[in-house]
């Protein structure tokens, strides 16, 4: 009984970062691959997903749109060079990755090349890793 | 059974505290802003975006990253009323700088999609300009 009650505790603890857990078929579309270039408005260095988000202007309507981008947990992506300070407030950043099924102006981010310093930094993308 | 539940309550407790930090959001001007500011329900009003930053001091921040790339300047949060000032040299149209100024008051403080709205001034052109600070996850 103590164990089953120990062990109910500790489902309910986790219950949020699992929740905010998913596949990336769930979310993304891989036919929908997306290339932006914009300025970095805001990043979240957080489990399970590091996210950021990027200020563009559309060619076609001359506004601006805001564009979120989800990458790997913060440990995945550190694998790959990245840093807390690896990307500020303001700066400019090239993203590859695929669009949301739902089309918004959200994305699962493959790769961000750093226009300052010329750098290319994989994302941890999930895609091709989870369903 | 009882134990069960007592365990129920203790993790329950235990996860209480998680909403109020959520909340804890230190200086309320800081964060990203998305809005637009011109003639009230016009087409022709233009995108804005005020990213905010408190170093312990004073306000300081970035106005439109992609287009004008503007420092703020005389950044200002009045807590008396939540009235806020700031000012900017954006580009204009005819290649320079023009300085403009903002004047306007917070609402929906309690919340991470927090309004900023009020006057805007650019030259001789005087309008109105809104923000909605995004939002946190």
């Amino acid at each position: 009984m103590r164990y089953r009650s120990l062990a109910l505790s500790v489902l309910l603890l986790s219950a949020g970062p699992a929740a905010a857990h998913h596949s990336f078929s769930a979310q993304y579309d891989a036919d929908q691959p997306v290339g932006l270039t914009g300025a970095v408005t805001k990043v979240e260095w957080n489990n399970p997903h590091v996210y950021f988000y990027i200020d563009v202007l559309n060619e076609e309507t001359g506004r601006i749109e805001s564009w979120a981008w989800e990458m790997g947990a913060p440990a995945v992506i550190q694998r790959s060079g990245w840093t807390r300070n690896s990307m500020k407030i303001g700066d400019l950043v090239t993203v590859e990755g695929s669009r949301a099924k739902n089309g918004d102006t959200h994305g699962n981010a493959r790769s961000v090349i750093l226009v300052r310093t010329g750098e290319r930094l994989g994302a941890g993308s999930s895609q091709g890793v989870t369903p | 059974m009882l134990r069960t539940v007592f365990c129920l309550c203790v993790a329950m407790t235990s996860m209480a505290p998680v909403t109020p930090l959520h909340a804890q959001e230190g200086h309320p001007l800081v964060g990203s802003w998305h809005g637009d500011w011109g003639p009230a329900e016009s087409l022709d009003r233009k995108d804005l975006t005020v990213i905010m930053d408190w170093d312990g001091t004073s306000v300081t921040g970035l106005v439109n990253p992609v287009t004008d790339r503007a420092g703020l300047e005389n950044a200002r949060l009045d807590s008396s009323d939540w009235t806020v000032h700031f000012e900017v040299d954006l580009r204009s149209e005819s290649g320079g700088t023009i300085r403009c100024v903002a004047d306007g008051r917070l609402d929906r403080l309690g919340s991470d999609r927090r309004t900023l709205e009020g006057t805007w001034v650019c030259g001789d052109l005087r309008a109105a300009f809104r923000l909605t600070r995004d939002r946190d996850y």
